[in-house]
Formats: C-alpha cells, structure tokens, sequence
C-alpha cells in the first residue's frame, strides 16, 4: 500500500522544514505561556478594552481567566493555525506538484508501484506531519505549563484544543494536497494553496472583527475549529471534529483519483 | 511474440500537435528506431508506452499489457530513460542511484557500479551542480541498472559527447545479443543507424514509414563538397553527375555511390572533400519519391 523507500526518502528530505516550524511553535507557545499571568492578563484586558476590534481579529477576545483560557486566546486564535498552515502548504506542493512540476515524477512513474502506492505514500507523510504538529504543540504546551505554572493547566482541554487543531489543519492540509494533485506547475498549486490559507485567516478576522461581519465566518472553513465551543465540552463542537475528519478523507481520496486517472506529461 | 504493440494509437492536443493513427510493434530480441524532428510527436508516444498519459484512441500494450491501467506490473520489467531528465534535487549522484535501486526493489547494486565504470562517472557530486552530459550518464544508469528485459529510450543520446555516444552504442549492442527488446527514440539518423534493427520514422504526429534500417540506408544519399585546386577542373569534372551545384572552385553534389565518386575523383587535384551529414528531412524527401529540397 505505501512504497518505504519512498517515505524514507519524504522523511528525508523534508525534516529540516519541520524543524524550523517545530521551532517557531516552540518559541511562540513557551512566550505565550510564560506571559500568563493573573496582572497581565489584567493589563492585556485593558488593551483589549481599548481597542476591542484589533484584538477580535486575532481571535483574542474572551477575558481569559485560566490558563488555558489564555492559552486558547492567544495561540488558538491564530498562531497555532497561521504557522503550522506554512509548514502545511508547503509539505503539500513539495509532496506532489514539485515533482510533476519538475519532471522527476517520470523517476517515481517509471518504477514498479502502481501510482496509487505513489499517492498513498505521501498521503501518508503528510498526514503524520501534521499529526506530529499537533502533538508536538500538546506537549510544549503542556511541559512549559508544568514549568512556569505547576499544576495549573486544564490537560483534558489542551488535548481536546489539540484534537480540533489536528482537525482543521487536516481539512485545510486535503484541500492544499487537492491543488497540488490537480495543477501540473507549483506556480499555480502554490498560488491556490496559498490563497485559501490567507483568504479563510482574512475572512475569519473580518467576521470576528464586528456583529455586522459575523456572517463571514459562513465563508470560512475555519469557523469549523470552534476554540470557545470545545472549551465548553459542547457536542457541536465535538461533531464538527469528527466532520472535519471525514470531509478531509473524502477530499484526499478525491485528490488520490485525480492523481491516478490523470495524464502526466512528465 | 511483440513485446511492444501500438495500434491506431491517437493522442490530439489541438492545432494539430500529438499523434494521429500510429501503429507499429516491436517483437521480442528486436531494437526499433523511433526517428522524427523535434515536436514530431516521439516523446507523446513513448509516454504512453509508459503509461504517463492516456491514449485518447487506440491501444498501447507493453507485453500483451494494457499501458496505462497495468503500468506498474509492466515497469517491474522496463528500463525507461525520460526525453527530459530531471532528477530529486539535493541528493547526490550515488544518494539518487541509490534510491531508485531501493525503489525499483533492487537488491545487488553491481550492475550499477559496472555502468558506473563503464560510462566513468563520478557520482559523487551534487546532482545541481552536474552538466547536462553527467545528468544524461546517471540517467542511462539508472536505466540499465536494473536488467530489464524491455528498453524506452527517449533520446538516448543527448548531451553525450562522441566518445560516450561511442560507448552508449557499444552498451546498446551488448544489450541487444543478451536478447533485451529495445525502443529507442532519436532525430540523428546516424545513432540509429548503427544499433536498430528496423527504423519507424514520424512526422507531424503520423508515422510516414517503417522499414529495414539497411532499406534506408541505401536511400541515405550523403552530399559531398569537393574542393578543387584548379578552377577548370571544375568545369570537366561537372559533366560526370547531373545534379550539381558550382561554386567557384568547389562544388556540391549528392550519391550514394562513394566508390564511382572516388574514381572520378582520381585524376583531378583536390583540395579539400567534406562529407555532409544528411539532415532528416532530407532523408524522408529521398525516401518519398527523390523530391530534393534545397
């Protein structure tokens, strides 16, 4: 089903680009916590006051109280989806279109595996990419929330903040695999891949921004990733996880066809 | 039994470009020549052959097999080397040779240190950082690496200096008594010449002929330009052939008979003779009714 060689060659030769987004996740989430703290957050809701639209925007807008409340404010919003979703766009041009686009998909074309094995191989890497990303982000979270503030964080909800990150980052990970199986030149899958990523962040600030835009946010996938619901435990919340997993399986099993059935002129 | 069968294969990318209707086959022990100018359509048949794009009529069967559909159980036995070779940045040359042997499940790599030898390459270097010539090397090993029994060759050739030209016939030739069944494309006449057993040649997505290379080769008119020391040699020397250009002292003419050339030739004080390499098109229009083109 899947070509090790192949993963060997994936893993290879995209982890140096995991570890500098591992990085950035690590610096931003050890700040973001180590800046917990009950007058800040106090200070910050101040600022938040004064100008509330700015901070709506980047999905700062609840009066955090706990940590994790904090934590969900201030990463959940935007970092841990913005940053992770670079990572993300550019594992899925690398995975397929590079190759097409380059030509030395007649290398992989020309072996013994069936172009299924080919696609399901680096479906597979990719998806373990951004499950390591979530779980990577769980437990920096968690290690320097023991460090700065022992015993205080919510690990229940930081895990299930984690599982609807995994979730939408998956979502929007099938639909940058999808342009990269259909467009034949990165100059155009980028462009797609990139675009939804910027355009879904752009809408879901605008409709955060004021009650006159919330209607934006139906034109968004990322309203999907309900940060406040799944910090309530609320079964919407938990069934549009479980949604967002399964459209992103139908998206990749469309994107896997598109790969078999279409002509390579490589 | 035909290793390779192309029938009423259609490919039609618009404004005329692809292939329309070409058929032939390719039987088992047996080297086809694929001849045709650039653009005539010899990469869009080959990947087909290779499966990496679908006929839009007409069939492609490699071993009896469908092309397209049963493309990997067919590859486990081809060797194909793509027209335009472009390898997995990053990697150097044994790190790529190595992965396409784990990929093509291959376990003993002598066959490719022998290539390695044989065409004395270094693969140590980064493969951004290699010539066109080198890449061309590393592909024709990555190619032949394997042993399979079935060759695609698209444009073999290129990039390659004469004197491995020299050693990819040499290699071709070797290949071809261990009984391999070769398909290999070119647009110089001369490369076929010297491995193929038969010649299909395509213009303009059609294949226009297919025939025993050594027909073809007494078509091969070859044009000579014979430098004369004395200007009024020229004068009599020029009732010897119809078809003759003059130039002054030098003149142009085209045979296939160098012998009677060599003896006409005798009794004048030549300068200087240069033997021109007939151009393709040349050849077809020889073939088709001696029409010259000039």
């Amino acid at each position: 089903m899947i070509n090790m060689p192949l993963l060997k060659k994936e893993i290879k030769s995209s982890y140096k680009i995991i570890l500098i987004f591992i990085a950035l996740i690590t610096m931003y989430s050890t700040v973001i916590v180590a800046m917990f703290d009950e007058n800040l957050t106090a200070s910050l809701d101040m600022m938040a006051q004064s100008m509330p639209e700015l901070f709506a925007a980047f999905g700062m807008n609840n009066m955090a109280s706990s940590l994790i409340e904090f934590i969900a404010n201030y990463l959940y919003g935007m970092i841990l989806i913005l940053v992770p979703m670079i990572c993300i766009v550019i594992m899925a041009n690398k995975l397929i279109a590079k190759y097409v686009d380059s030509g030395s998909m007649a290398f992989l074309l020309s072996g013994p595996h069936s172009r299924k094995t080919i696609v399901m191989t680096q479906i597979t890497w990719f998806i373990i990419v951004i499950a390591f990303i979530a779980i990577y982000a769980t437990c920096i979270l968690i290690v320097a929330s023991e460090i700065f503030f022992s015993g205080a964080l919510d690990i229940p909800k930081l895990i299930m903040l984690n599982v609807g990150l995994f979730a939408i980052l998956l979502l929007m990970g099938s639909l940058c695999f999808l342009a990269s199986t259909i467009f034949n030149e990165t100059r155009l899958s980028y462009g797609v891949s990139s675009g939804l990523v910027i355009v879904s962040i752009l809408v879901q600030m605008l409709s955060q921004v004021s009650d006159k835009l919330d209607f934006l946010k139906y034109f968004t996938p990322l309203t999907l990733f309900d940060v406040n619901g799944i910090l309530e435990g609320t079964a919407v919340s938990n069934s549009l996880i479980i949604n967002m997993i399964l459209a992103s399986i139908i998206i990749f099993i469309l994107s896997s066809r598109i790969f078999i059935k279409k002509d390579l002129s490589v | 039994m035909n290793k390779i069968e192309v029938s009423h294969l259609t490919k039609d990318y618009g404004s005329h470009k692809g292939v329309f209707d070409i058929s032939f086959e390719v039987s088992e022990g047996e080297v086809l020549g694929f001849l045709g100018p650039n653009g005539a359509g010899k990469t869009t048949t080959i990947r087909q052959l290779m499966g990496f794009i679908k006929p839009d009529q007409g069939t492609a069967l490699v071993k009896g097999l469908e092309a397209f559909e049963q493309a990997h159980i067919i590859h486990k036995t081809v060797g194909y080397l793509p027209g335009e070779i472009n390898f997995i940045d990053n990697m150097n040359g044994m790190q790529f040779i190595k992965f396409i042997a784990d990929f093509k499940d291959m376990k003993d790599l002598s066959r490719a240190y022998e290539l390695i030898e044989f065409f004395e390459f270094n693969p140590q270097g980064k493969i951004k950082k290699m010539s066109k010539g080198m890449k061309q090397k590393m592909g024709l090993i990555c190619t032949f690496m394997h042993d399979p029994e079935i060759y695609i060759l698209d444009e073999p050739t290129s990039g390659l200096d004469p004197l491995m030209q020299n050693k990819f016939v040499e290699l071709i030739l070797s290949e071809k008594e261990k009984g391999k069944t070769i398909f290999m494309s070119s647009h110089i006449f001369e490369e076929v010449e010297k491995t193929c057993d038969r010649v299909a040649i395509i213009k303009d997505g059609e294949i226009v002929a297919i025939d025993d290379i050594h027909e073809l080769t007494k078509h091969n008119k070859k044009t000579y330009k014979i430098t004369f020391k004395n200007e009024d040699d020229v004068q009599s020397f020029r009732q010897f052939y119809e078809d003759i250009d003059v130039n002054y002292n030098q003149i142009t003419l085209k045979t296939n008979s160098i012998n009677e050339l060599i003896q006409l030739l005798q009794p004048y004080d030549i300068s200087d003779i240069d033997i021109q390499k007939q151009s393709l098109e040349e050849l077809f229009l020889q073939f088709y009714g001696g029409v010259h083109h000039d």
